[in-house]
């Protein structure tokens, strides 16, 4: 049994022109001690399935779908109950920690309330945990830190002590939602140092909600790429990289601009992700994706095993374990006739300095090696 | 798998062949900007842009949206109709009088003595019942309208008009402008409202006038520090450099990006401030330092009651008070209204969903 | 290169930081030095691109070369013709700016119809009845729909916005458009459009582009040339390619080793930066970032290790701050009273990751010397001795920026008398 097992979430909100479904029947599950990503643009609804994991919605109604911490199926537990295990055994760690903090109180403070909260300890217990607690999100001289108010903290630090907060009663999830959102980038590098090592004794699962695809690729074991409210791929870091399998995916991979690649254009996916009451039939893909058939407009994909074609949620636990490498399209079901006509491609390390040019030409085949695996898919 | 080894180097990874055919060319139109006429023709076999409406007309189109809104500007319009009509207005000058309207929705003469029973509870004759002079109440009641609303009115616009131009200038000018202004509107600020209002009225002697100066000079402070607080705002709005930035002149920024937007707060607070001076007034009233005991205003009314409440005559001060609650209530409903139709921001359920959710973070705050 | 199209030297934009009525009143302030001393030159038809921190300065660089700020020193020329000679009307037709936050930079109370038509009634590019049909036209050119024209801001997406924007900007026909982080509140997909549209743009109106950003992987795909900034100055500047490929200033190395690279077996080393970029209002003496620099010079009397000297001198600085409050927590409390001198002087060894012993006896020895008086309580005292002794280039003389392969780079590193050995890659 893993961690954490989410089934079927399904988040609706309520707003004056109607019902929108923010998260869509999304199920995955997380094992003790991996870090695991979920990928996806502004409004996909990864920061909403984060929340409702634990009960922290705020207008938005969970109208079906189990979350299973430990066996415990957190939506349906008291709020008393819910309480014990928010913070204690799963934290979030929010975006956007100019905001999260409370400007009145003092750091320390704020982290010693997080103790506070769950255990019954000492005031002076409090402070030097807060302390040393400080010290292992990297916050040099934390004693004198301890009380500083969160404006005389930089937005990089603010952050860190977010993650300290969070870690106050050593939980065995942490929700780090867009951790590296809005900081620069040496800023990110420590605050990125700091996730690899929290993650590295390898007691504490992370969940990575990140827009930033070189962020995960960096952190994750796996990675959930959800669009509209649903997952359309998952699996291994490495597979969904180098062998993505859904549209949306090698969309965003190959819009996102690498240092060195010498491309004169990006490439992008037209158009807009459905936020609102009406959604596209089928695939909610579909209007946007370049290999969109007849069919992606009238049935909706179901996640698949991209190397058997077999639906993986079908209620049974998944025997092959969650490192499959799924994708919610029809070309996996052999249901689409063109297929999908793109290709990743390796630019071989022994060519040193030709990146420029291979780039520029795709006949040169001695500095580019097609992915041997991808190709039988490409018709 | 060879290509997967550990590297060093950046861009070794790359998509391709994910273009969208449905991009736009962008090859067709090379001639732009420089052919206007051509852009003409295409507009017009394209659609043509809608005509830019006016921002009242789009204020107007939000506003109507609102019910609740709608229903206090109803009342309001409703009693300001009453109390227009209520009794002729005339005017006395020279020697001459001049009938400023003549109608008269009143059954009695609201200043009439003795026009049935003193003290009478509601009757078909008498709806409201009849004060302890035995004058109509219902007529009473309906010209009353005109003190209370006119003083909230006058009071109100004139408080604007010394305001305003006060906290524009200290907010424009700053320096030592803005310091002496803004020093003297925290000395007044130091006041409780009603006590200088009444050592206003106490210096000055009772009064309509007196009553709306009273007001005026109480009344002015909080849209001066409003819209001083707004100008300096708004004048640091990236949308004012951004003008600037494409060369726009002083005047046209002022005129077309900071009044537009600095004004609509002290559009609803001046809205919100009719019902509060309404108030005042008729709290001025009643401690007997309004106008004089036996004008109809409301808040003389309610305080000539306060005798004949002890005997038990509740129709004397529960009709005025009906009048002063429901135009209060029917002016802040207009304030709320009008503070959304202000704001373009508020127009959609996304923004607004947009809003609530960046709360969220509180909410975990105080679970935790 | 070509006759510069933009060109700025010595330029300086400083700002004092008063609030208040009193704080003015008795001159009180701090001077904050946002832009010393820059050298830019920008030719037309290219794209350079600023990249920083923030807090370093970029905006008000930016802001400063198109005239919206006034600089405190120094000359900016638009084709070899100083800013305040311009007419504000030709400038403006000519320099066009967009703004770092779309939704901020539109009027909330104007559809969108307003805005783009403001340039054209301001200017009089188009006559009165004519502006509708420009506007859509404009819209159409950066691919939004015009009849969504009589929205408000708000009601469009990011990238949206910033179309709206771009419009505005291209309504008035410039030859410059400084972009301020015009892509950086965007997702992944609309990002790349942008970055397309810009290109596209580019390409139809021989657009010259001052890009200015934090994210490097975003203005190495967009900028022909890229300056560096850091703390007011600019640190490097050169073509894009050989700003990522040659040894640069470390300061861009750094930059460049942090962006996480989308590729899971990526192993590439990633320099962290110590601490918090410091205050522009006092910011360090000699090479501004010699108090982050991980490869800062050591002093030649010694024979030291860069990562050695890096310690010592953070120690050094940390010294040198004051507040000694944290040397408390260093003594050790586990209760082995007669060690304590020696047990403080390892936790300060190992708070700032000296080695022990040092490479050279020499400077070994003066070390510990230093870091008994500061156990001995005598911390001014020892931040003296060990700034006598080991004293850095970096710290005392300001570096120029100076011709390095294809770039030019400020640092002492590629100082002719220094050449050899120091020009290692911090990495390796």
């Amino acid at each position: 049994m893993a961690l954490l097992e989410v089934e079927n979430l399904t988040i609706q909100f309520y707003t004056d022109d109607g019902v929108v479904r923010a998260v869509d029947g999304v199920s995955y599950e997380i094992e003790a001690g991996e870090t695991v990503g979920l990928v996806g643009e502004s409004g996909a609804g990864k920061s909403v399935a984060s929340r409702a994991l634990l009960g922290l919605l705020e207008d938005g109604e969970v109208v079906a779908g189990e979350v299973r911490f430990d066996g415990r199926n957190l939506l349906e537990l008291s709020s008393a109950r819910l309480r014990e295990i928010r913070g204690n055994e799963i934290a979030i760690a929010f975006q956007d920690a100019d905001a999260a903090l409370n400007p009145a109180y003092t750091v320390g403070e704020q982290i010693a309330e997080a103790i506070r909260a769950h255990e019954t300890v000492t005031d002076t217990a409090a402070r030097e945990r807060s302390i040393a607690l400080l010290e292992r999100v990297g916050i040099p001289e934390p004693a004198s830190r301890y009380t500083d108010y969160p404006h005389q903290f930089s937005s990089g630090m603010c952050q860190r002590a977010i993650i300290a907060i969070a870690l106050a009663c050593d939980p065995d999830l942490l929700i780090v939602d867009e951790p590296t959102r809005g900081l620069d980038v040496t800023v990110q590098a420590q605050l990125l140092e700091l996730l690899e090592d929290l993650s590295a004794d390898g007691e504490m699962a992370i969940q990575l909600v990140s827009h930033d695809l070189g962020v995960v690729a960096d952190q994750c074991e796996r990675v959930l790429v959800i669009y509209a409210g649903k997952i359309v791929e998952r699996g291994p870091v490495e597979d969904l990289f180098y062998e993505p399998k859904h549209p949306y995916t090698a969309g965003l991979l190959a819009s996102i601009p690498r240092i060195g690649d010498g491309r004169d254009r990006l490439a992008s996916i037209p158009g807009r992700m459905p936020t609102r009451v009406q959604r596209p039939t089928g695939c909610q893909f579909h209007p946007r994706c370049p290999y969109a058939e007849a069919v992606c407009a009238r049935r909706d994909p179901e996640l698949v095993d991209t190397a058997t074609g077999t639906p993986v949620d079908d209620g049974e636990p998944d025997r092959e374990g969650p490192t499959t490498h799924a994708a919610a399209c029809h070309e996996h079901t052999g249901d689409l006739e063109e297929g999908l006509d793109y290709e990743v491609r390796i630019v071989d390390s022994t060519d040193d300095d030709g990146c420029g040019e291979s780039a520029s030409d795709p006949g040169d085949d001695s500095a580019a090696v097609d992915n041997p695996s991808h190709e039988g898919e490409l018709r | 798998m060879t290509d997967r080894e550990p590297t060093a180097r950046r861009g070794r990874l790359r998509v391709e062949g994910f273009e969208s055919s449905t991009e736009r060319s962008l090859e067709d139109d090379t001639a732009w900007p420089r052919s206007v006429e051509r852009d003409r023709e295409q507009s017009r076999t394209e659609g043509s842009v809608g005509r830019s409406r006016s921002r009242w007309r789009d204020i107007w189109r939000r506003f109507r949206s609102d019910r609740t809104a709608l229903l206090g500007a109803a009342i309001v319009a409703i009693l300001t109709v009453l109390a227009v009509f209520a009794w002729p207005l005339e005017v006395t000058t020279l020697g001459y009088r001049i009938t400023l309207q003549p109608f008269a929705l009143a059954p009695y003469d609201p200043g009439e003595l003795y026009v049935g029973p003193t003290n009478a509870g509601p009757s078909l004759a008498h709806p409201f019942g009849t004060d302890w002079a035995g004058r109509d109440q219902f007529s009473r009641v309906l010209a009353g309208g005109r003190y209370s609303l006119s003083i909230g009115a006058l009071a109100v616009a004139l408080a604007l008009c010394v305001g305003v131009p006060l906290g524009a200038i200290a907010g424009y000018v700053g320096g030592w402008v803005d310091e002496a202004i803004m020093r003297v509107v925290d000395i007044l600020f130091a006041f409780p409202f009603l006590v200088l209002a009444i050592a206003i009225v106490a210096v000055l002697g009772q009064g309509y006038w007196n009553v709306v100066a009273a007001l005026v000079i109480t009344g002015w402070l909080s849209y001066a520090r409003l819209i001083r607080g707004e100008i300096l705002s708004v004048r640091e709005a990236e949308y004012v450099t951004a003008a600037k930035a494409l060369g726009a002149s002083d005047r046209r920024i002022v005129a077309r990006h900071v009044v537009p937007n600095a004004v609509a707060p002290v559009i609803v607070q001046a809205t919100l401030n009719v019902g509060t001076v309404v108030l005042a007034a008729a709290a001025l009233g009643f401690l007997g330092l309004g106008l004089s005991p036996d004008s109809a205003e409301w808040g003389t009314m309610l305080a000539d009651g306060r005798s004949s409440l002890l005997q038990g005559h509740w129709h004397i001060t529960v009709f005025p008070g009906l009048a002063l609650f429901a135009f209060v209530l029917a002016i802040n409903l207009v304030g709320d209204g009008l503070n959304d139709a202000l704001e373009p921001r508020l127009e959609d359920g996304e923004s607004r969903t947009a809003h609530r959710g960046s709360r969220t973070h509180d909410v975990e705050r105080r679970d935790r | 290169m070509t006759d510069p199209l933009l060109q700025a030297s010595d330029l300086s934009a400083h700002y004092t930081t008063t609030d208040g009525f009193l704080e003015r009143l008795l001159g009180i302030g701090d001077t904050v030095r946002a832009v010393d001393g820059v050298d830019l030159e920008l030719s037309a038809g290219e794209t350079l691109g600023l990249v920083g921190e923030s807090g370093c300065g970029k905006t008000t660089l930016a802001q400063t070369l198109v005239g919206l700020r006034e600089p405190t020193s120094g000359s900016v020329t638009y084709r070899d013709k100083p800013l305040a000679a311009w007419s504000r009307a030709a400038l403006r037709t000519n320099v066009q700016y967009l703004f770092q936050d779309p939704l901020a930079s539109l009027n909330p109370q104007q559809p969108v119809t307003d805005i783009v038509s403001e340039p054209l009634a301001i200017h009089d590019i188009v006559p009165a009845d004519r502006r509708d049909d420009r506007v859509a036209t404009l819209l159409e050119r950066v691919g939004l729909d015009p009849l969504t024209a009589n929205r408000y801001p708000h009601a469009f997406s990011g990238g949206q916005r910033q179309r709206i924007a771009l419009a505005r900007a291209l309504a008035v026909e410039p030859e410059l458009l400084v972009c301020d982080e015009p892509v950086s509140a965007l997702d992944a997909s609309e990002q790349a459009r942008i970055c397309n549209l810009l290109a596209d743009l580019q390409d139809e109106f021989g657009l010259s582009y001052l890009v200015v950003s934090h994210d490097l992987s975003v203005v190495e795909h967009v900028a022909d040339r890229i300056a560096v900034m850091y703390l007011g100055e600019i640190v490097d500047i050169g073509p894009s390619d050989a700003l990522f490929e040659d040894a640069a200033h470390p300061y861009t190395e750094a930059l460049l080793s942090a962006i996480p690279e989308p590729d899971p077996c990526w192993t590439g080393e990633r320099i962290v930066l110590e601490g918090d970029v410091p205050s522009p209002i006092d910011p360090p003496a000699g090479c501004r970032f010699h108090t982050r620099c991980p490869v800062v010079i050591p002093p030649d009397e010694f024979d030291l290790e860069p990562a050695a000297f890096r310690s010592m001198l953070t120690l050094r600085k940390r010294l040198e701050v004051g507040e000694d409050d944290w040397l408390e927590s260093l003594v050790p409390r586990d209760g082995r009273h007669g060690d304590t001198a020696t047990g403080t002087t390892e936790a300060i060894r190992d708070r700032f990751d000296i080695p022990s012993p040092l490479a050279d006896p020499e400077a070994e020895a003066i070390l510990e010397r230093a870091l008994e008086a500061i156990v001995a309580g005598n911390v001014g005292g020892a931040s003296e001795q060990l700034g006598a002794a080991f004293e850095t280039p970096c710290e005392t003389i300001e570096p120029e920026l100076q011709a390095e392969g294809d770039h030019r780079v400020a640092c002492h590193r590629f100082d002719d008398d220094r050449a050899g050995d120091r020009r290692s890659r911090p990495s390796e």
